[in-house]
């Protein structure tokens, strides 16, 4: 017994850098029960209804989706409209949080109300709102739906972004850069972009779901996206279309999967941050200055 | 110690700069001339504007007015990207997405060196700096000194014209920074690279440097070689921020003379301009003589051991305390209580307003 005391705190000691799964297992070894409880609730809470709507669906519904008139095209739109809005939101968003973290850090607070708006702002509103300074040619395209949600998406890869640039002591990375002989797009490019992987990437994971799960202003707008097109088709058949909403589940739930994992794993290996949805924290204990 | 870069020192000359932030002057017409080679280091309390300079230098800030030359070209209007000068943060600025390795041979891909070259050259310095097991480490493996040292390998790969550093030791423990004090200094004179350093540790600076200015509102109050300000301080503010003082309150003679515990001494020229009679009277602790005496004019306090001499503490009256360095050998009889006589060897007396 008292031997075993003994061992017990050279296990708990914080183990050395390397061994973060060491570290992963003693923390699951120390989850008590009242959370797995909870976590069970929780889980079956969202698990009944998929259940339920597998079973009314049937196998069989699942290879029919795919042969369904317009289906192959919405979902085209869908991906089309992600990656658009996706490449948009990061090309505007970066620049820009990069520029007020670095000269205008007191606009900070101003912008993150700014970029909440989208949230409180009924869908509507931001149509009309796009539609009145939307330049002409893109007005009557689909890709006005883009404009739409790079609104739609802002607060999401705003906060993504902010949060990673916190991490960084941005200003002596320029600086220092800079002593170095390279410029600012260089600096952002070669400095500032890769220590923000992880921020990007969770970012992207936000606007890829978001876009492929908007339902109202894809419909408001009249384009047939995909959740779209799930709704419509509803109505003529209830099994195929449960099929189909859930083959977009499954296929967005495994997309985003591939990109947090992808993402933790390399920046692990540099001792960055873990992707997390909204927020991105510093793992490591050595690097905190 | 293998290939080593033989940079030919440049000279650097700041003249007259001013610098206000707000309602904040940084920099009150400040001129320094620094020759080639010359290690010199800005000292002074914060806010004093000596980090302002070192960014007026680099290019991070400019100047109100005011011109920095380097190998007597005007620099002003150079970007800091195109200044070609080596600078090592307070804080760890090691790219956290490169191995040391690749911090190092960063200045050298922004000079589109190849890849073969650029990688030799940063494993050279790596070893200069005693850092060639680490190469292929990123900051987050390496511990705060050694991230400095490799920060010091990458300003100093591009062969820089001037060498700045900005506090690169406060963020280090004590240990630490000794080592990498010593470190920094024989490779400056090695390479004889000219460098401009800024500390608010008095000892780094008077340790470290060829020359040291100590800085005050924006300005100088003396630039000086280490012992010189020690021993002659022009300034009151420099003769309490460098090394420990006391003060003693004496009395001006009409003769030009200062009288402090009964004895007369000569002023340091220039200290007693614009003070009335009543003054203090500056003096190092091994400037001060301690006899035990059981009438003295002085109690013992404490004693403080380090090493050669001990330092102790000697209550004169109720509002005056002096430190007195003695030999430890000899300072078996000053324990805290002992009666003692504490007097004054003839010596420049440096002066300042009495306290009120």
């Amino acid at each position: 017994m008292a031997a075993l005391a003994d061992a017990q705190p050279g296990r708990a000691a914080p183990a050395p850098a390397p061994a973060s799964a060491t570290t992963s297992r003693v923390r699951q070894r120390g989850f008590p029960l009242w959370r797995w409880a909870i976590l069970s609730i929780a889980g079956l809470y969202f698990l009944i209804p998929l259940y339920a709507a597998l079973k009314f669906a049937g196998y069989k519904a699942f290879p029919d989706v795919v042969h369904e008139t317009g289906f192959t095209a919405a979902l085209a739109l869908s991906v089309r409209l992600a990656v658009i809005t996706t490449v948009l939101t990061l090309l505007l968003m970066v620049p820009t949080t990069v520029y007020v973290h670095l000269s205008l850090p007191r606009l900070r607070r101003a912008l993150e109300v700014i970029t909440i708006l989208p949230i409180v702002i009924p869908p509507v509103v931001l149509i009309i709102g796009v539609l009145q300074i939307a330049p002409a040619a893109l007005k009557g395209t689909s890709n006005l739906l883009a404009l739409e949600y790079v609104v739609l998406a802002m607060p999401f890869a705003y906060r993504s972004i902010d949060a990673g640039l916190r991490a960084l002591d941005l200003r002596t990375l320029f600086e220092a850069s800079s002593s170095l002989g390279a410029n600012w797009l260089t600096t952002l490019w070669r400095v500032v972009l890769p220590n923000l992987r992880t921020a990007l990437l969770s970012a992207v994971v936000l606007t890829v779901a978001l876009v492929l799960g908007e339902y109202t202003m894809a419909s408001l707008d009249l384009y047939q996206t995909f959740p779209v097109w799930i709704v419509n088709f509803e109505q003529s058949s209830g099994p195929v279309s449960t099929a189909a909403s859930l083959l977009a589940l499954f296929v967005t739930w495994l997309l985003l999967m591939a990109i947090v994992t992808m993402a933790s794993r390399g920046a692990r290996r540099r001792g960055g941050a873990e992707v997390a949805l909204f927020t991105v924290g510093r793992q490591g204990t050595g690097d905190s200055r | 110690m293998t290939t080593q870069t033989t940079t030919a020192g440049l000279s650097v000359t700041l003249h007259d700069l001013h610098r206000t932030f707000g309602s904040t002057q940084a920099l009150d017409g400040l001129s320094l001339e620094i020759q080639p080679g010359e290690f010199v280091a800005l000292l002074g309390p914060s806010g004093c504007g000596k980090t302002t300079a070192l960014r007026i230098v680099a290019g991070f800030e400019t100047a109100d007015s005011g011109t920095v030359h380097v190998d007597g070209r005007d620099v002003s209007a150079i970007p800091a990207a195109k200044r070609d000068m080596g600078m090592v943060f307070q804080s760890y600025s090691l790219f956290p997405n490169m191995s040391a390795l690749d911090n190092v041979g960063f200045g050298l891909r922004m000079r589109k060196a190849g890849t073969a070259d650029r990688n030799r050259r940063a494993a050279e310095l790596l070893e200069m700096v005693g850092l060639t097991d680490q190469a292929r480490q990123y900051p987050h493996q390496l511990s705060g000194g050694q991230q400095q040292r490799v920060a010091l390998a990458r300003a100093l790969a591009i062969e820089p014209q001037v060498l700045l550093l900005d506090e690169p030791l406060s963020a280090l423990d004590a240990k630490v920074r000794l080592q990498l004090r010593e470190q920094i200094r024989s490779l400056q004179q090695r390479l004889g690279i000219t460098t401009l350093f800024v500390t608010h540790d008095q000892e780094e600076a008077l340790s470290m440097a060829d020359r040291v200015g100590v800085m005050r509102n924006g300005r100088f109050e003396q630039v000086a070689v280490p012992d010189q300000l020690y021993a002659h301080p022009r300034t009151a503010f420099v003769a309490e921020f460098v090394g420990t003082m006391n003060r003693l309150p004496g009395t001006l003679t009409d003769a030009g003379n200062v009288t402090v515990l009964d004895t007369v001494l000569p002023v340091q020229a220039g200290t007693a301009d614009g003070l009335s009679a009543d003054v203090d009277v500056l003096v190092r602790p091994e400037g001060l003589r301690i006899q035990a005496q059981p009438g003295g004019n002085g109690t013992v306090t404490d004693r403080a051991f380090l090493g050669s001499v001990s330092r102790i503490g000697v209550r004169l009256s109720a509002d005056i305390a002096v430190k007195v360095d003695h030999p430890s050998a000899r300072a078996g009889d000053f324990g805290p209580g002992a009666r003692v006589q504490i007097s004054l060897p003839v010596q420049d007396a440096v002066l300042v307003a009495a306290r009120q």
